[in-house]
C-alpha cells in the first residue's frame, strides 16, 4: 500500500513534468517519512543537516571552478583556437571536419569537465562548417553530440568528482585511470568518422603547413592547459580544486590579456551562467543525496552485496551486470542522481570481489556518459535538439554508430579492466 | 498580456542583471580565494589562514544563489516526458501543476530550513577557525529555498496567462545549459 502510494506520486509528478530535483527530493522525503527510519520529530533537521554536510565537502569546491573554465572558453576564443588548429590538423583526411570534431570534444574535456558545455563550445563552430562543407547530418551530429559527451570521461571532469566523494576513491587516480579509456573512446570515434567519410567519398581539405602552423601557435596557450591542469595535480604541485582555480586565473588570463576579445558583460554573462549551471547541479545533487542517505539507512547495499554473494558471481560477471543496470539507469537518470544513488548501493559488493572502487569508477562515467545520449533522460540529446534545432529522432539516429564504440570502451573495462 | 505580468516580467529582467552581477563576483571571489591559499602555500610555505574555510563558504553561498537564479527563468532541468508531447492549453495546466507542487515543496524545504537555522543559533555553532556563527551560511538555504518558492508560485499564474493565450511559455523560461 505504501509503496503503491509512493509509486502513484512519483508516476503523477513525473506526469506534471517537475523539476528533477523536485522529484527526487520528494521521493526522498516520502520514503524517509513512509519507512520511519529516521524519527518523525527530528526528520527535519537530520535531512537538512544531511544536505549541509554535503553541500559543505572540500572536493565539491572544484565543480564551480570547472564549471567557470568551461563556461570561460566556450565565449571566448580558446574554444576557437582549439577547434581551428583540430581543423587545420586533421581536415585534410576524410571526413576530417568531423574527426576533427572529436579531438577538439577531447582537447577541450581535457580542460572543461562538463559533457553539454563540451558539445556547445566545440559544435558551435565546427556543426555549421561540416554543413558547409555538405558533410550529412548524421555523421555530423553524431560527432558533436557523441563527442561532447568525453567530456565527462577525459579527466577533469564533474561526474568524477562526484562518485570519488560518494565512493571516498582518490579522485586524482580516478583521472589517471580514465585517460586511456577517454583516448581509446576518442579514437575509435575518429576512426567511425574516418571510415564514415571515406565511403561516402566526403568532400576533403587541402593540409597547409602554413596554416597549421599559425593555428598551433595560436591554440598553444590553450593546448598548454591540460598540462597545468594534470601536470599540475600529477606532479604533486596542488590538489584537484587548487588546480582548477590555477587554470581559471590562466584562461582569464589569456582572454582578457592574450585574445582580447571577451567583453566584461560577456564574461559576466558566462560566470552568470556558470552560477546558473551550479545551482541546477547543487539541487540534483543534494536531492539525490538524500535518495542516497535512505538507501544506505534502508540497508540495500547489504542485500546488494547478499544477493551478488548468492549468485556467486565473479567480479567480471558482476561488473557485466553493472554495466547493463547502468546503462539502464542512464536511459531515465541524469548521470549525478545515478552516481549518487547506485554507488552506495553498488560498491560495497564491488569491494567485496576485490573490484577496485577506480575502475568501478570509470566504468560508471563510460556507462552514464552513454546515458547522456540516450531517451527520454540524455542530457546531450536535449542540449543538442534546442542547440542545433534538430528533432529527438535525428540526434539518436545520429549518435548510435559513435554510440557502439562506448559500449564497446565499457565492455572492455567490464571484461578486462 | 495582462499589464501584471509585463510588469513582473520586465523587473524580472532587471533584478537578473544585478543576480547576474552578484553571481559573478561570487564566482570570482572563491577562484580568488582558492589561487590566493594556492599561492600563499608556495611563497609563505603555508596557507593562508582559514582560506579553504572562506572557500567552503562561499561555495555554499554560491550554490544556494545559484539554485534561487536557476529559479528566476526557470532553468532547473526538468522531467519532460509528457510534457513535450502535449501542446497548447493543455501544456500550460500542466506547467502550472508542476510549479504548484514545486513552490509547495520548496516552502517545506524553506520552513525546515528556517528550523535548523533557528536551532543552529541556539546551540551556538560556530566555525573554530574562522569564529564565525554556521547559521550565516545555513541561512542561504533558507532564502534560496523561499524565494524559489515564491518564483514557482508565480510561475503558476504565469502559466495561467500562457493557458489564456496571453503568454508565450519562452518570455519566462530558459533551458540550462550545464
Amino acid at each position: 500500500m505504501k509503496g503503491a502510494f509512493i509509486g502513484g506520486a512519483v508516476v503523477l509528478l513525473i506526469a506534471l513534468g517537475v523539476p528533477l530535483f523536485v522529484l527526487l527530493g520528494s521521493l526522498s522525503i516520502g520514503l524517509f517519512a513512509v519507512n520511519e527510519l529516521l524519527p518523525p520529530e527530528s526528520l527535519a533537521e537530520a535531512l537538512i543537516k544531511y544536505m549541509m554536510e554535503v553541500v559543505a565537502k572540500p572536493a565539491l569546491l572544484a565543480i564551480p571552478l570547472y564549471i567557470l573554465l568551461g563556461a570561460v572558453m566556450s565565449k571566448g576564443q580558446t574554444a576557437r583556437a582549439l577547434t581551428d588548429f583540430m581543423e587545420a590538423l586533421v581536415g585534410w583526411v576524410p571526413g576530417g571536419l568531423a574527426a576533427a570534431t572529436i579531438l577538439s570534444c577531447m582537447a577541450f574535456g581535457a580542460i572543461s569537465g562538463s559533457s553539454p558545455v563540451t558539445m556547445v563550445a566545440v559544435g558551435s563552430i565546427l556543426y555549421p562548417a561540416m554543413q558547409r562543407a555538405g558533410y550529412p547530418d548524421k555523421l555530423a551530429l553524431g560527432a558533436v553530440v557523441v563527442g561532447g559527451s568525453l567530456g565527462i570521461l577525459i579527466p577533469p571532469s564533474i561526474p568524477m568528482i562526484v562518485y570519488g566523494i560518494m565512493a571516498k576513491a582518490n579522485i586524482e587516480q580516478l583521472f589517471l585511470a580514465s585517460v586511456k579509456p577517454g583516448l581509446w573512446a576518442g579514437l575509435g570515434m575518429v576512426a567511425v568518422a574516418v571510415g564514415w567519410g571515406t565511403l561516402a567519398k566526403l568532400p576533403r581539405q587541402r593540409f597547409a603547413l602554413g596554416v597549421a602552423w599559425r593555428t598551433f601557435v595560436r591554440a598553444l596557450p590553450a593546448l598548454g592547459l591540460p598540462l597545468l591542469v594534470l601536470g599540475g595535480i600529477y606532479g604533486g604541485l596542488y590538489n584537484i580544486t587548487e588546480a582548477a582555480a590555477v587554470a581559471a586565473a590562466y584562461v582569464l588570463f589569456l582572454e582578457l590579456v592574450l585574445y582580447r576579445q571577451l567583453r566584461w558583460s560577456v564574461l559576466r554573462d558566462a560566470l552568470s551562467e556558470a552560477a546558473t549551471a551550479l545551482g541546477s547541479i547543487m539541487a540534483i545533487v543534494l536531492m539525490a543525496a538524500l535518495l542516497s542517505y535512505f538507501l544506505v539507512l534502508a540497508e540495500l547495499p547489504f542485500w546488494v552485496q547478499e544477493w551478488v554473494e548468492g549468485q556467486a558471481l565473479s567480479p567480471r560477471a558482476y561488473l557485466l551486470v553493472v554495466m547493463g543496470m547502468l546503462l539502464v539507469a542512464g536511459m531515465f537518470m541524469d548521470t549525478l542522481s545515478a552516481i549518487l544513488v547506485l554507488v552506495p548501493a553498488l560498491l560495497p559488493a564491488a569491494q567485496a570481489l576485490g573490484v577496485s572502487p577506480v575502475l568501478l569508477g570509470v566504468l560508471f562515467i563510460v556507462a552514464l556518459e552513454i546515458g547522456y545520449i540516450t531517451p527520454p533522460v540524455g542530457l546531450n540529446l536535449f542540449v543538442a535538439m534546442g542547440y542545433f534545432h534538430r528533432p529527438m529522432g535525428a540526434v539518436v539516429r545520429a549518435s548510435w554508430p559513435y554510440m557502439l564504440i562506448l559500449v564497446a570502451v565499457a565492455l572492455g573495462l567490464a571484461m578486462w579492466g | 498580456m495582462r499589464g501584471i505580468w509585463r510588469f513582473y516580467l520586465t523587473w524580472q529582467a532587471r533584478l537578473h542583471t544585478i543576480e547576474k552581477v552578484i553571481a559573478a563576483l561570487l564566482l570570482l571571489m572563491i577562484a580568488g580565494v582558492v589561487l590566493a591559499g594556492t599561492l600563499s602555500r608556495y611563497i609563505l610555505k603555508e596557507p593562508w589562514f582559514g582560506t579553504d574555510r572562506l572557500a567552503t563558504y562561499l561555495f555554499m553561498i554560491l550554490c544556494f544563489w545559484g539554485i534561487q537564479m536557476a529559479s528566476s527563468y526557470y532553468e532547473h532541468i526538468q522531467v519532460e516526458v509528457l510534457a513535450t508531447w502535449v501542446k497548447g492549453r493543455s501544456r500550460a495546466l500542466l506547467g502550472a501543476g508542476a510549479s504548484l507542487v514545486s513552490a509547495l515543496f520548496l516552502m517545506l524545504l524553506a520552513g525546515w530550513g528556517y528550523r535548523y537555522v533557528r536551532l543552529s543559533a541556539e546551540q551556538g555553532e560556530m566555525d573554530l577557525v574562522l569564529g564565525i556563527p554556521l547559521w550565516w551560511a545555513y541561512v542561504f538555504f533558507v532564502l534560496a529555498m523561499g524565494v524559489s518558492a515564491l518564483r514557482y508560485l508565480i510561475a503558476v499564474g504565469l502559466w495561467l496567462e500562457v493557458w489564456r493565450g496571453g503568454l508565450n511559455p519562452e518570455a519566462f523560461q530558459k533551458k540550462t545549459l550545464l
